[in-house]
């Protein structure tokens, strides 16, 4: 039969062949253009919105009302009168209820007793310092609103004034808003009001740098800078004489920008993007809420530019970078990104007195701030029991004999029966994360399924979630949302990893020299592209929902990865990518019901059911002295959070006693079995987890917890220190929990029921 | 087994392949390394950051400072070099006095280090001046020593005193800038007494050869051989000398001297980027380096034990060091580290892990098992990652008698020493029990073997049997007859065609036997963790020799006028293999039953089964292609060389397939892409 189809001519020969090849390849073409991933849209997720704030046109402002000497007024509403001093464009706010009035930059007089001079000089009487760059040199040159080059105008607009800069040598003009608004003052760089030409180029806008600066110890009080859970910096601390200032980038930096070396000191991102000052009894917090995505906070002790304690958000415009030479060597140019982030820059200045004039009345600000946008969940409800949360591991894949291996360390059978344990010993409301599940029994991966046969499989895990179900514990499965580790994920490096600024994939790479950057990867691992990785995350949450999963975890992601993908085909930014992750976040939600993220960046509270490795911690640096909790204060009530699990506490005791003064719920990370299982996986630094070993320290620290559960739905309307390693959180109902670090004790007093 | 010592770098490289997710709550990570295995692992703090003293505390802020000294009385003394002073401080850091700073014959010019003996006298290096000044406890000077007259020391001998130690006689160990001779040994008087332990230059190959070949006008004009110039020096509790160097061009960065300058670490290579080295009450050594700004701490055997602290020259955090310069521990076990270049000091205090940790291994190192089991329970409670908890374990329940217990934590820890001393002790309890019955079940046994052996032919005949059995079973005997009589077997089996099943059976035997060795060994011959095996790489190692001996044997030997046909050459191979099998299962078995001791009774077995194996090998190749002696010996050079080659050749062409793969893999997505 066969021989009867095959032709015994030559050239029909050749022509089956060349159309059998023909068909072949483009067949495979067409399957290899085949979406395999749902389109964005069965997910409810649009694009990410881009929005434009709006350049004004109008007549010429003219001076009106006098103010203060040199300044004239420009808009005026029930709380504030906003001043402008039009020959050096410095702005000052009056708040008429105390009459206390804000400068923009030091008055004249003060001024005059600067020891500073040049540039340094010039910079403390100008409302904003703009670097820029010139032609293909990488060196930035600063100006400010005392250069002669620089052309000024105003228009008034409603409720403020415009400023227009323009420097004509250099084709080089932007404009600065600023508007008065119930709370205090907005500062608004638009981004349609930035023209360049060809040679010059904006590389950083720092606007009001001096605003409200206090001059050495002239007056009492610390500027507030957001390191970790929320640092001070007090006038009166004696420094010495090398300090640097505190200018870090908000989120971190991007990894993107390839800047990350390994060998660089661990220190906690920025995560929400919050600063401000208090002198005396008056206060400000300054919120950035436009633009925070390319911006760095900057805090600048008496010392180091002048003689002024200031902190202002910077802007970045444009990045600088690496750029390899060829592929071969590891010799880098330095070079100047040639785009400009095009992003509007809007900062508000909540002005506060009295006693809202310190950290928590600035906690609070932000927290009005935080619900009016509506960025924050709903309230939380009062509990009965205070929740408890378990993260369980599965186990691991481990090298072994040449191979890999998955290691288990819990079952879903040996889980359920922790479980019930806990719950028979008095544990409350639990709430548990699996984590292990995954197929190939790594962390960087979306190789889920079918579930880890060494746990019991999918049915064990269907048996699982329906008793826990019985007993009304919550059970999410942890995945992970950024990093990807090439072997373990069904996506391909060139086609959907993200790029690095300087147009490569980025990778993890590790280098002996800082140069060769490291990033929190590890070595080979590539950051999926947002987009294509929650269309394949629809596929998990499908699953997982089908089993009767309570919800997801995301253990790396939404909450503290945030990266820009210089990809031509599908550029992104850091506001891009945060939006799509909202996006999942919501959809996550929406399906489950629950949804939990780690450590919490401002952007993705709106969904969070609980946030995992909340920052809690300092970053030991040397210019801050003391750490507040203002971070929890802005979001206690509204999501659970919790600190690093019990059972890895550096000190097990101080640390508890942190996590109670700063109102964590307990949470511990455990495995059934001996901790050494996980000797070689990914779970590699849980060094000690095994249940057997922790159970009664859960007990206890549980009893602990709940004997202040009536707070775990209120706000903290206070906290203070009373003395040396003393401090009292203060409740909405009065309740007030006493923490103190000297006798390692806590008590709970007062309040209602 | 020889202890290990890979580079951090390296080791660092193991670590990372499975990155920490927890929330940065100290800014450095503490390292725990298992010199044995050769691995490091992240561990819980066993330091952490106290406080930081900076010149805020003093009436002028230090500047540069070079050297600290924690005197048993707790006072610290720091070397502010720049400002030309020894500021003194108490235990807690509180500035008490300057000492040095005054006119007169006291004044110090860029001292870089002190030291405070017993009675409280302050012995300055006063390097600037090139003078040792010392000064009572009052703070007022009392002598100058300049360099000493001595017709030992060459005329330009330049004496610039960096760092400096006093023994109990009162002898000033001074370490001299940049000089190879070893520290400068001064009496009270100020007399020179010569030098003690330089380090030793190290010498490559190319050197050694140099050395032989070249003439003396050459040698001369070759760039001196230097051995690493002693950096800094300490002095312990029971009088031993640490001498510390740092740099590539010797070993022996770390030292450790008595006072017939004989090194009790034996010259063993260290970090290179040692700075300082201090030691506590209890013999352990804390070392700082330039290399990552980490503390070392190593046990008193100088075994690295714990690296933890971080170093970058932006460094703006509490335990961040920017350019270290030198290391004290209190007498509190504080760590002190002095940053040169950020003008602080950092001071570290242990966690209830690190005291524990460090107590355990304190009382372990003593020898006192019984105090220290609480401890290492209490640790590997703790941190369930660490194998020397065991070993600790191990080693206690060993000297209670309980050598079961000790068995099997020394077998969790994998630890091959101590295995071996419990597994001596529970093989003597098990002889002395089972004794009689062993010895009647070997007579039973022997016995009974007998009249098998009598009863075979007459078993065997009896029955009919498979063909192919039959003759699978008389090639095997073969096979056996083969290993005893070499010569007259191979010759037998010139001409036969051996069955493929025997052939395929053999290598199959000996790669079960292969993996039989590995994970049937004891742990005395196979320390690892049985996981970290690489099956397939340990059966190529067998079998790719083997396949390429014989393709090569048979290559060579055509050429070259033998008489063996391939399959010949295969059968003989194979055959020559046997001696693996049958002495490999018996030699695995015994290692289960000896000690380290024995250890010469399986070295014995394995040596004599390669070498019959190689005989084998040999007669193989003479019988079967008919060689002469001679003959054989060049044609097997010439196999050995071809298997270089056909390897060699081997390797290009898989490389260049990869390429060629990876080139088309790349086509076909630049086509998809781009479509």
């Amino acid at each position: 039969m066969l021989k009867r189809i095959w032709p015994a001519s030559y050239q029909l020969r050749l022509l089956y062949l060349a159309v059998f090849v023909i068909v072949m390849s483009s067949s495979l073409l067409w399957i290899s253009r085949l979406e395999k991933l749902p389109p964005l849209d069965e997910m409810r997720i649009g694009s990410p919105p881009q929005s434009s704030l709006p350049v004004y046109e109008g007549e010429e402002w003219s001076p009106g009302t006098v103010g203060p000497p040199g300044f004239y007024e420009a808009a005026d509403n029930e709380l504030f009168t906003l001043f402008l001093e039009p020959e050096k464009s410095q702005i000052a706010v009056l708040n008429k209820r105390n009459g206390y009035l804000w400068r923009s930059n030091p008055a004249p007089e003060d001024v005059a007793e600067e020891t500073v001079a040049g540039t340094q000089l010039e910079n403390l009487q100008s409302p904003y310092i703009l670097e820029y760059t010139s032609g293909k040199n990488v060196r930035r040159i600063q100006s400010n609103a005392l250069d002669p080059k620089m052309r000024v105008s105003y228009i008034g607009i409603e409720n403020g004034v415009q400023a227009s800069y323009s420097y004509p040598d250099l084709s080089l003009s932007f404009v600065i808003q600023y508007v008065l608004t119930k709370h205090g003052l907005e500062v608004i760089i638009p981004d349609a009001g930035i023209q360049e030409g060809a040679e010059h180029r904006v590389f950083t806008i720092n606007p009001l740098p001096f605003f409200g600066a206090v001059s050495g110890t002239e007056e009492e009080g610390y500027l507030f800078v957001p390191d970790g859970p929320g640092g001070l910096i007090h006038y009166d601390t004696l420094r010495p004489a090398n300090i640097r200032g505190y200018d870090f980038p908000i989120y971190g930096n991007d990894p993107a920008h390839l800047k990350d070396g390994f060998f660089d000191p661990k220190r906690e991102a920025i995560s929400y993007p919050v600063f401000g000052l208090t002198r005396g009894d008056q206060a400000y917090a300054a919120i950035v809420k436009e633009g925070k995505y390319s911006a760095n906070i900057r805090a600048l002790p008496s010392g180091i530019v002048s003689s002024y304690h200031s902190l202002s958000a910077n802007f970045t415009y444009r990045e600088e970078y690496g750029r390899r030479v060829s592929s071969i060597t590891a010799q880098k140019v330095r070079t100047i990104y040639e785009e400009r982030v095009r992003a509007d820059r809007l900062i508000e200045y909540r002005l506060l007195s009295g006693e809202e004039a310190d950290y928590v009345g600035m906690a609070a600000a932000y927290r009005s701030y935080l619900e009016e946008e509506g960025m924050l969940p709903n309230r939380l409800e009062p509990v009965e029991r205070m929740p408890l949360l378990l993260s369980i591991i599965g186990g691991g894949t481990k090298p072994k004999f040449g191979g890999v291996l998955y290691e288990t360390a819990t079952t879903f059978a040996q889980a359920k029966d922790l479980v019930q344990q806990l719950m028979d010993g008095g544990a409350g409301q639990l709430r548990i994360i699996i984590q292990g599940w995954q197929n190939s029994g790594r962390k960087d991966t979306d190789q889920w399924f079918p579930i880890q046969s060494g746990m019991g499989g999918e049915r064990a895990a269907g048996e699982f979630v329906t008793s826990m179900d019985a007993l009304g514990v919550d059970v999410y499965f942890e995945d992970f949302m950024g990093w990807r580790d090439p072997e373990y994920t069904d996506f391909s490096i060139k086609a959907d990893g993200i790029q690095s600024i300087d147009s490569t994939v980025l990778r993890g790479r590790f280098g002996m020299d800082n140069n060769f950057a490291m990033l929190t990867g590890s070595t080979g691992d590539f950051i999926v592209n947002p987009a294509k990785a929650i269309r394949k995350q629809k596929q998990l949450i499908d699953t997982l929902k089908n089993i009767g999963v309570d919800g997801v975890h995301y253990a790396d992601g939404p909450g503290n990865l945030l990266f820009s993908d210089y990809n031509d085909a599908a550029r992104l930014s850091r506001g891009d990518t945060a939006f799509y992750y909202e996006s999942l976040l919501r959809y996550v939600q929406e399906e489950m019901g629950n949804v939990s993220i780690q450590r919490g960046n401002d952007y993705s509270l709106r969904y969070a059911d609980v946030i995992i490795g909340f920052p809690l911690e300092p970053s030991y640096d040397l210019v801050i002295d003391t750490t507040v909790p203002f971070y929890p204060i802005a979001v206690h009530g509204y999501v659970p959070y919790t600190a690093t699990p019990g059972n890895l506490r550096v000190d097990y005791e101080l640390d508890l006693l942190k996590s109670i003064e700063y109102g964590a719920v307990p949470y511990f990370q455990l495995t059934y079995a001996d901790s050494r299982k996980l000797m070689d996986t990914d779970y590699d630094d849980i060094y000690s987890s095994e249940f057997g070993v922790w159970k009664d320290r859960i007990l206890e620290e549980f009893e602990k917890f709940d004997a202040f559960r009536q707070v775990y739905h209120q706000r903290i309307v206070d906290h203070e220190q009373l003395s040396d390693g003393v401090f009292v959180t203060t409740y909405e109902d009065g309740t007030k929990v006493t923490v103190n670090y000297n006798t390692k004790q806590f008590q709970v007093t007062g309040g209602g029921a | 087994m020889r202890l290990m010592h890979k580079t951090l770098a390296a080791l660092c490289l193991l670590s990372l392949l499975f990155p920490i997710m927890a929330s940065a709550q100290i800014p450095y990570d503490t390292f725990f390394v298992d010199s044995r295995h050769g691995r490091m692992s992240v561990i819980q703090p066993i330091y952490v950051p106290k406080k930081i003293i900076d010149g805020n505390r003093m009436d002028m802020p230090l500047s540069s400072p070079s050297d600290l000294f924690i005197a048993p009385d707790g006072k610290v003394y720091i070397v502010d070099t720049n400002n030309n002073r020894i500021v003194e401080l108490d235990a807690e850091g509180n500035f008490l006095r300057s000492i040095g700073d005054a006119e007169g014959s006291g004044r110090l010019n860029r001292p870089e280090g002190v030291f405070v003996d017993e009675d409280g006298m302050i012995y300055v290096a006063n390097t600037g001046d090139r003078t040792v000044v010392t000064f009572g406890s009052d703070g007022n000077p009392i002598s100058v020593y300049g360099k000493p007259e001595s017709n030992l020391l060459y005329d330009d001998y330049f004496f610039q005193p960096s760092k400096l130690v006093v023994d109990r006689r009162g002898i000033m160990y001074i370490v001299v800038k940049d000089t190879y001779q070893g520290l400068f040994r001064m009496n009270q008087a100020g007399e020179f007494t010569g030098f003690f332990g330089a380090n030793k230059a190290k010498l490559t190959y190319l050197d050694r050869l140099k050395r032989m070949i070249l003439s003396r006008e050459q040698l001369e004009r070759e760039v001196a051989i230097r051995p690493n110039a002693v950096a800094n020096v300490t002095i312990s509790d029971d009088g031993f000398l640490f001498v510390t160097s740092s740099g590539n061009k010797s070993d022996g960065q770390i030292r450790k001297l008595n006072a017939g300058g004989v090194d009790a670490f034996q010259n063993l290579k260290y970090d290179e980027n040692l700075v300082d080295l201090a030691v506590d009450s209890q013999g352990f050594l804390y070392t700082i380096s330039r290399r990552f700004g980490e503390v070392g701490i190593y046990d008193p055997t100088g075994t690295p034990m714990i690296y933890f602290g971080m170093g970058s020259t932006t460094a703006r955090q509490q335990g961040v060091v920017s350019y270290p310069t030198s290391i004290a521990v209190s007498g509190t076990n504080e760590v002190w580290v002095v940053d040169g270049a950020q003008n602080v000091v950092h001071v570290f205090e242990r966690t209830s892990f690190g005291e524990t940790f460090l107590k355990a291994n304190e009382l372990f190192f003593k020898g006192e098992y019984e105090a220290s089991k609480p401890h290492w329970e209490e640790v590997a409670a703790q941190n369930g990652m660490m194998d020397i908890a065991f070993t600790g374990l191990g080693k206690h329940a060993f000297y209670e008698g309980d050598y079961d217990t000790a068995l099997a934590l020394f077998l969790e820890a994998r630890d091959p020493d101590g295995y071996s001393d419990a597994f001596w002790y529970v093989r003597y309890e098990w002889i002395r029990r089972y004794f009689s019955w062993v010895f009647f079940g070997a007579i039973f046994a022997i016995w009974g073997v007998y009249l098998l052996l009598r009863r075979r032919k007459f078993v065997l005949s009896g029955r009919t049997w498979h063909p192919l059995l039959m003759r699978t079973g008389s090639e095997l005997r073969d096979a056996i007859y083969v290993m005893f009589h070499p010569y007259d077997g191979f010759y037998r089996l010139k001409e036969r065609r051996i069955s493929w099943f025997a052939v395929i059976f053999i290598v199959a035997a000996a790669v079960a036997v292969n993996l039989y060795s590995i994970f049937g060994s004891s742990i005395i011959v196979y320390p690892y963790n049985l996981a970290w095996v690489n099956i397939p790489l340990s059966i190529g190692t067998l079998l790719v020799p083997w396949i390429t001996w014989a393709l090569a044997n048979y290559l060579v030997s055509t050429v070259k006028g033998g008489e063996g046909r391939f399959r010949e050459v295969v059968q003989g191979s194979t055959f020559a293999m046997v001696p693996y099998i049958v002495l490999m299962v018996p030699a695995t078995w015994l290692s289960n039953l000896i000690v380290t001791e024995e250890w010469v009774v399986y070295d014995l077995l394995t040596q004599v089964m390669w070498v019959w194996i190689a005989f084998l090998f040999f007669v193989m190749t003479q019988v079967t292609h008919n060689f002469d002696f001679g003959e054989t010996i060049k044609n097997i050079v010439i196999t050995a060389f071809t298997i270089a080659i056909i390897w060699i050749f081997l390797a290009i062409i898989i490389a260049l397939s990869i390429n060629l793969y990876d080139f088309l893999i790349q086509i076909y997505r630049e086509v998809t892409l781009v479509a």
